[in-house]
């Protein structure tokens, strides 16, 4: 006898893809609401950050952040003002102007430390001979000479421009002209002339 | 009875309502998600890293507001006559000369008795400039020959002539290096550190001993036992300290020269000599108000 196999109706077939259709879409359904609450609900909270005792929206943080820094630049200031109990307008300028030559003697006591390093701790190889400072172009002229240190003289030279290029007091300094001449006894000497151009206060 | 289905069941029962229902509710979903990860993108690139220094920022803020409300509080009980002092002796009105004088005179005088000078020319004076902002002066130019001592005083005395206070002495980065190191150690201590630096000069230089002892009260760290140590050794501020403490101090205190008028050095000219001689050359101008 032939065995009568079971057939899938078309009516089963609709049935069977309107039961997976709608279970999937009360999935999403949830998935999208569960996700919608927490676009409204959830990450409104998570974001609010606690600061000094009250909370502000994460979106906010820059205005806060400039906000502070604002605040600390008026506190400095005002802070600074307060430190000078004068507080005429005319003498503080004026003081301001005086730093371009109030640190010239240690100005000067760099020059020396920065030589006598040039000159490996020998005080007879730089010689300073006069300096010439002049406020309203804010420089320094050097002039001086290098001896006793046989041909080397042009050498010394040049470490003691770039070694006064490094202070922090000189902005810049003239290349001066590199010369080698005979002194009186017969050995090799470098005069020079150094501009230096001293930091704006 | 056979029923016939109407439109209406035929619609609801096939599966196209709950098909489209699904891909509306995965657009919402998929945009949904990609929002929040925008959101957590943000979080993690922008506000983490701003939130990691927040609190030395507030904490800052917080410290120079109380600081400043400390010293205004100060001000309130103390009276402070520097004001005079700056209008009648520093700048006086109208073009002066007579202050400006008698301080090179001292100078001389006192570097005379140390056997710091070995000569000094007249000094010369010029037609009186107007200058910018309400300011005239006097050009005023001498030479000096003296010992390496000498020009070395000789030029911290001109540059803290006019000078009222402590705090004067101290370039604007020093004064900064001096407030950080305050504010990171003891904030309250801001008032004994105005105190400090808005003393009188010569007052400190001669009697500097209370004002560093209270500062040292103020502030414990070894960093704060001397303020040369802070500023370092060869700032103006130890030297005008030295020059004021001896005989230069005492002499401008006896003779009431004490504050001196204010003086712009305008040139300086040294020249090394020959055993230890220093040629000096000075042209400055002795300032006051117009």
């Amino acid at each position: 006898m032939p065995i009568e196999r079971p057939t899938i109706s078309e009516s089963s077939l609709q049935e069977l893809g309107w039961r997976i259709t709608v279970f999937l879409s009360i999935f999403t359904g949830t998935t999208s609401a569960v996700l919608i609450l927490s676009w409204f609900l959830l990450l409104p909270t998570m974001m609010l950050l606690p600061l000094e005792g009250r909370a502000i929206p994460s979106r906010d943080i820059h205005q806060y952040v400039q906000e502070l820094q604002g605040r600390i630049h008026v506190a400095a200031k005002r802070r600074d003002e307060l430190m000078s109990p004068v507080r005429d307008p005319l003498y503080a300028q004026l003081r301001i102007e005086k730093y371009s030559y109030l640190t010239l003697p240690a100005l000067y006591s760099e020059i020396q430390r920065v030589a006598g390093i040039v000159a490996e701790g020998r005080n007879d190889v730089v010689f300073l001979q006069s300096l010439q400072f002049h406020r309203g172009e804010r420089t320094l002229l050097l002039e001086g000479e290098v001896r006793n240190v046989g041909p080397r003289s042009m050498t010394i030279l040049a470490q003691l421009v770039d070694r006064l290029r490094t202070l922090s007091l000189v902005s810049s300094v003239d290349l001066p002209l590199f010369q080698r001449e005979y002194d009186a006894q017969g050995g090799f000497t470098s005069p020079f002339t150094l501009m230096l151009h001293l930091t704006p206060v | 009875m056979k029923q016939f289905p109407t439109l209406h069941t035929r619609f609801f029962s096939s599966p196209i309502l709950p098909f489209m229902g699904i891909v509306v509710f995965v657009a919402v979903t998929l945009l949904l998600i990609v929002l929040h990860i925008g959101v957590v993108q943000t979080l993690q690139m922008e506000v983490f890293p701003l939130t990691v220094g927040l609190p030395s920022l507030e904490r800052r803020a917080r410290v120079l507001e109380e600081q400043v409300e400390l010293v205004e509080i100060r001000e309130l009980t103390e009276l402070q006559p520097l004001d005079e002092n700056l209008h009648m002796f520093v700048l006086p009105r109208g073009p002066s000369l007579s202050r400006a004088l008698a301080s090179v005179e001292l100078l001389r005088d006192t570097l005379g008795k140390q056997h710091n000078l070995f000569s000094m020319s007249p000094v010369r004076v010029g037609e009186v400039k107007t200058l910018p902002d309400g300011v005239a002066g006097y050009p005023l130019s001498w030479e000096m020959e003296l010992t390496q001592e000498g020009w070395r005083e000789s030029i911290v005395f001109l540059a803290i002539s006019g000078l009222l206070t402590v705090g004067d002495l101290f370039h604007p980065q020093e004064r900064s290096l001096l407030l950080e190191h305050a504010e990171s150690e003891n904030p309250a201590g801001i008032v004994a550190l105005e105190m400090f630096l808005s003393s009188d000069l010569l007052r400190y230089a001669q009697d500097s001993r209370a004002f560093d002892e209270q500062l040292q009260r103020a502030f414990t760290s070894p960093v704060f036992e001397s303020i040369s140590h802070v500023v370092g050794d060869g700032s103006l501020f130890s030297e005008a300290k030295r020059l004021l403490d001896g005989e230069v101090g005492h002499a401008l205190q006896g003779e009431l020269l004490w504050p001196m008028q204010f003086t712009s050095l305008e040139r300086m000219g040294i020249t090394f000599r020959e055993e230890g001689r220093v040629r000096l050359s000075v042209e400055l101008l002795a300032l006051s108000r117009t």
